[in-house]
């Protein structure tokens, strides 16, 4: 378990890092957003021994993580733009990682070189973007991680290879129990991989929820009354969060457990009902904008 | 623990061999460019004809083979390459301190920041001194095959790299860590051993401009000078360099476990070198301005030379401050520190000028002296080849006299230095450090065979033993500095503290007593490798008549011819030994003031050099000069001159037996 408590981090005089707190369960797959410069990157640096923290502490298992080898041994980190060592191939960088990582395996490496369709010989300097995240990727997997940090990961990866990355760390969390802690801008990417979301901004956590709750706390509903146009419908038993009118026609998304939102509008006498699905932005800006916080400057997408 | 200690260990390992890897293309370089500096001077070495050969002089410095030349300039080169190359290890080493990349990368690696920082250090170390000792060995085997002696020193160069290159690693570790650029890391370190020693030579010429007397060769500055010159290193500097050396690392392990270079935008991640730099920077631009300041305003030099030292400290502090923070941040709050260093050194200007404890300026009472010595500069002789007055010596001299009349004679002599100075003002003290400091003066000045300027040093070194044990010593000099083709001054000293009638005659007699030239006169200590004697005429100079006579030892073959040489030079020798003795007892000194043991070389030595001035003439009563040449083993010819009054009975009947001179003291042609 990862244990983040009162953790500061400052850039000369900019704070990256507020008082953070956070706890991220074995196991699990976390997703990290906010907008640019929000401290997603420095989280994560910070988290694998990268950065010092200013003041705070991270625990790893009751363990601090700073200069914990044992810590480092079992994580993994991949930058936004990983460093490759001038003309080197992936080769190359294994034979160090495999010196360097106790858990290093071959089996993992070769496998992922077939899955990957990557040349080991090849100068990872040459290869594109894409290509040098799948490197870095198979590199990662193959020591093994318990602890996996990934920095906007899915960037110049084509959909196959985004599918078969979230099938790889999905397949790690469920095998070995591994965790991840993935930042990213874009929501919808981290929508069927994260169990959780985290959201920053200007250095302090803004947010944290499980994704089924944050779903499960907002429904959306298309609702039709018969007389709607000349008489609006007041929904005073609802807590509703969003009110489009139609016409007859209303959307809305309603604050509160779906079954119990939906027996309360049927009570009304609508003449069409249906349930819309919720998109995990849509539950997440419903979600922001519930405790009063402007979405639009938070979010950079 | 242990297990902890052996996976560190095995880490260290695994990156040394990766970087060992990684580094190989500069290895290939320094291998390739090391490897063709060794063929081509082995090349030139071995082929070297003996009599056209530029190298004729180094063959009689090393009185050696072509193949010791190649090993002793080989050695240099070598140390030279390999040092620069140990800097381009460890910059490129410990460049991931700067690459955002790379400590991403090497930051959450499963290894301790000291272990990762101390393996890529120890990976440099290896890398340097792997190709120095590979060179090392192969050029003492092409040595050893190709005839050249074997020396210890071979093995002490490879001491002395080893640990000046740990000094080095770890000098530029600490720049590094401190740095937050690798042009930052080497410039600073380029600041530190560059402008520190020049700042201590300047501090030193301070004091011996500003306390004139104090003898430089007492002050300790060549400990730190040397410490950044593997060349001019000795086995003393093997602990001085382990201990900095380990000082370093152990500094740099304590700040790259706290290193935070993204939290600042100052180019230094820790403020120490920063300060470091703009101390050395500030003072050394300070104190040498302020010098030129003080030294061009005659009249009031002291102003100026707090005028010259404060503007230029505080603009040369504002400056760094900008260049390094890009901007006047922070410059107020640094300001203490300059401050405060104006203030100190401003402090230690006016007690330089003002001397309050009358620092090296007493001459004592001859109560309190057991013993008093003074070596002069031109009328000594410590060895064939250098006239080398070391710390022993200058301690050595203070034995030499403890009859009162020549201790009084050096009381005197001193008393009349002494005089000689009550004028000086502040711009004569700025002058004389500066033009020390330039000169490089010092009272074991090599002759510089190879530059065309000679240095002639005019200078005195008085050292008195006290009742107490202690030796003091006291030097004092005029300086010139002459282009040897042309015989014209280039400079002169800024006021001519020997310069007067009683001083000149009491040198004269202190270097004419049988005590002083016994002990630094070739003729005396050296007699066996008298070459050849000349023979000139004094007063023939201005109508262009010189009369003289030479007589020379031939080459081994030509017994019949050394054997005469040899008898004459045994009676004119005794012959005048004795005349000297007996003129020491006589109260009036024959002897004009004149330079008498002569270094010149490549054997022109100029006889001009030897004439007693149109002053001098008049006190003397001398008729004629015997000069005695001796082999200084090729390098330099040396000459002691004596000049021959008509008291001097003994050797002008020997001359005259011999047919050398005429019945009048003219020398027959």
């Amino acid at each position: 378990m990862i244990k983040i408590k009162n953790l500061v981090k400052t850039f000369d005089k900019t704070i990256a890092l507020n008082n953070f707190n956070l706890t991220i369960n074995e196991g699990s797959i976390i997703g990290l957003v906010g907008s640019n410069g929000s401290g997603k990157s420095t989280l994560l640096r910070t988290v694998t021994g990268v950065y010092i923290q200013d003041s705070g502490n991270i625990f790893i298992n009751d363990k601090l993580s700073f200069e914990n080898n044992e810590f480092k041994g079992k994580s993994y980190f991949i930058p936004d733009f990983p460093f490759y060592y001038g003309k080197s191939t992936i080769e190359i960088h294994a034979s160090y990682l495999r010196k360097i990582y106790p858990n290093w395996s071959d089996e993992i490496y070769n496998k992922l070189l077939n899955i990957f369709s990557l040349d080991p010989k090849k100068k990872i300097l040459y290869m594109s973007k894409g290509m040098q995240r799948q490197a870095s990727l198979l590199l990662a997997f193959s020591t093994q991680p318990k602890y996996l940090f990934l920095d906007e990961i899915f960037d110049g990866l084509d959909p196959v290879i985004r599918q078969v990355v979230k099938k790889l760390i999905i397949n790690n969390v469920i095998q070995n129990n591994m965790t991840a802690v993935i930042a990213s801008h874009n929501l919808r990417e981290l929508e069927d991989l994260c169990d959780r979301i985290i959201l920053i901004h200007k250095g302090e956590l803004v947010l944290d929820k499980d994704i089924d709750d944050m779903k499960e706390s907002f429904c959306k509903v298309q609702i039709a009354f018969s007389d709607a146009e000349k008489k609006p419908v007041t929904f005073e038993n609802l807590n509703i969060f969003r009110k489009v009118q139609n016409g007859s026609l209303y959307t809305l998304t309603v604050h509160g457990e779906r079954n119990e939102t939906i027996s309360v509008l049927k009570a009304m006498n609508p003449v069409f009902i249906e349930v819309l699905p919720l998109t995990l932005e849509e539950s997440f800006i419903s979600e922001m904008e519930n405790i009063n916080y402007d979405i639009k400057n938070i979010l950079s997408e | 623990m242990k297990n902890k200690n052996k996976k560190d260990l095995r880490l260290a390992f695994t990156i040394l061999k990766c970087e060992l890897q990684l580094n190989f293309p500069i290895w290939l370089v320094q291998i390739i460019l090391t490897g063709s500096i060794m063929l081509f001077l082995l090349m030139i070495c071995l082929t070297a004809n003996s009599n056209s050969s530029p190298l004729v002089p180094f063959f009689y410095l090393y009185n050696s083979s072509g193949a010791d030349i190649f090993q002793s300039f080989f050695s240099v080169f070598l140390t030279l390459i390999s040092s620069v190359f140990s800097i381009i290890y460890i910059a490129k080493s410990l460049s991931y301190l700067y690459n955002k990349r790379k400590l991403d990368m090497y930051g959450s690696m499963p290894i301790t920041r000291r272990c990762f920082f101390n393996s890529k250090v120890f990976s440099s170390f290896v890398m340097s001194v792997m190709v120095f000792t590979a060179y090392a060995v192969i050029s003492i085997v092409i040595g050893i095959f190709t005839g050249a002696k074997f020396e210890n020193t071979e093995i002490q160069n490879l001491i002395l790299f080893y640990f000046f290159t740990f000094f080095n690693i770890s000098l530029y570790s600490l720049c590094s860590v401190c740095s937050k650029s690798i042009v930052n890391a080497i410039i600073s370190l380029y600041i530190i051993e560059y402008f520190l020693p020049n700042l201590i030579i300047l501090i030193k010429y301070i004091f011996v401009g500003f306390f004139n007397g104090i003898n430089p060769v007492f002050i300790p500055d060549k400990l730190i000078t040397n410490i950044f010159s593997i060349l001019n290193g000795n086995l003393i500097y093997i602990v001085i360099w382990f201990i900095m050396g380990a000082l370093f690392l152990l500094l740099c392990n304590f700040i790259i476990k706290k290193r935070n270079p993204e939290n600042t935008k100052c180019i230094f991640v820790m403020p120490l070198l920063e300060y470091a730099i703009k101390i050395i920077l500030t003072l050394f631009m300070g104190l040498f301005i302020g010098l030129i300041t003080g030294a061009f305003t005659q009249d009031n030099g002291f102003t100026g030379f707090i005028a010259g030292f404060v503007i230029v400290s505080i603009a040369t502090y504002i400056i760094i401050h900008i260049i390094y923070n890009s901007g006047f941040k922070k410059l107020i709050k640094n300001s203490i520190v300059l401050l405060a260093l104006i203030m100190v050194s401003l402090v230690f200007i006016w007690f330089c000028n003002a001397n309050p404890m009358n620092l090296n300026n007493t001459v004592p009472n001859k109560e309190d002296i057991v013993s008093a010595g003074v070596i002069d500069i031109e009328y000594n002789y410590q060895g064939p080849q250098y006239r080398d007055i070391n710390y022993n010596s200058i301690l050595n001299s203070a034995n030499d006299f403890t009859d009162d009349k020549y201790i009084d004679k050096i009381i005197s002599l001193h008393n009349n230095v002494k005089n000689m100075q009550i004028n000086y003002n502040t711009a004569d003290k700025c002058r004389i450090s500066l033009m020390k400091m330039f000169t490089g003066t010092e009272t074991s000045a090599i002759i510089d065979m190879v530059n065309e300027y000679d240095y002639y040093e005019d200078g005195i070194i008085i050292s008195y033993k006290y009742k107490n044990g202690l030796v003091n010593s006291y030097y004092y000099s005029n300086e010139c500095q002459y282009n040897v083709n042309s015989d014209y001054y280039i400079y002169d000293s800024p006021v001519n503290l020997l310069d007067s009638e009683n001083i000149n005659k009491l040198r004269a007699e202190l270097s004419i007593s049988e005590k002083y030239r016994e002990k630094y006169r070739p003729f005396f200590t050296d007699p066996d490798n008298v070459i050849s004697i000349d023979i000139f005429n004094i007063y023939d100079m201005s109508d262009e008549n010189v009369h003289s006579c030479g007589i020379s030892k031939y080459t081994d073959e030509f017994k019949t011819e050394n054997k005469l040489f040899n008898k004459f030079y045994k009676d004119l020798s005794e012959a005048l030994k004795e005349d000297l003795k007996n003129d020491n007892k006589s109260e009036e000194n024959n002897n004009p003031y004149i330079p008498t043991v002569y270094y010149e070389n490549n054997y022109s030595y100029d006889v001009e050099s030897s004439y007693p001035s149109d002053d001098n003439n008049k006190n003397t009563k001398s008729k004629f000069m015997v000069i005695f040449n001796f082999d200084a083993e090729g390098i330099y010819s040396i000459h002691d001159t004596y000049y021959i009054p008509e008291s001097y009975t003994n050797t002008i009947n020997v001359l005259k037996e011999r047919g050398v001179i005429n019945d009048d003291l003219s020398i027959k042609y």
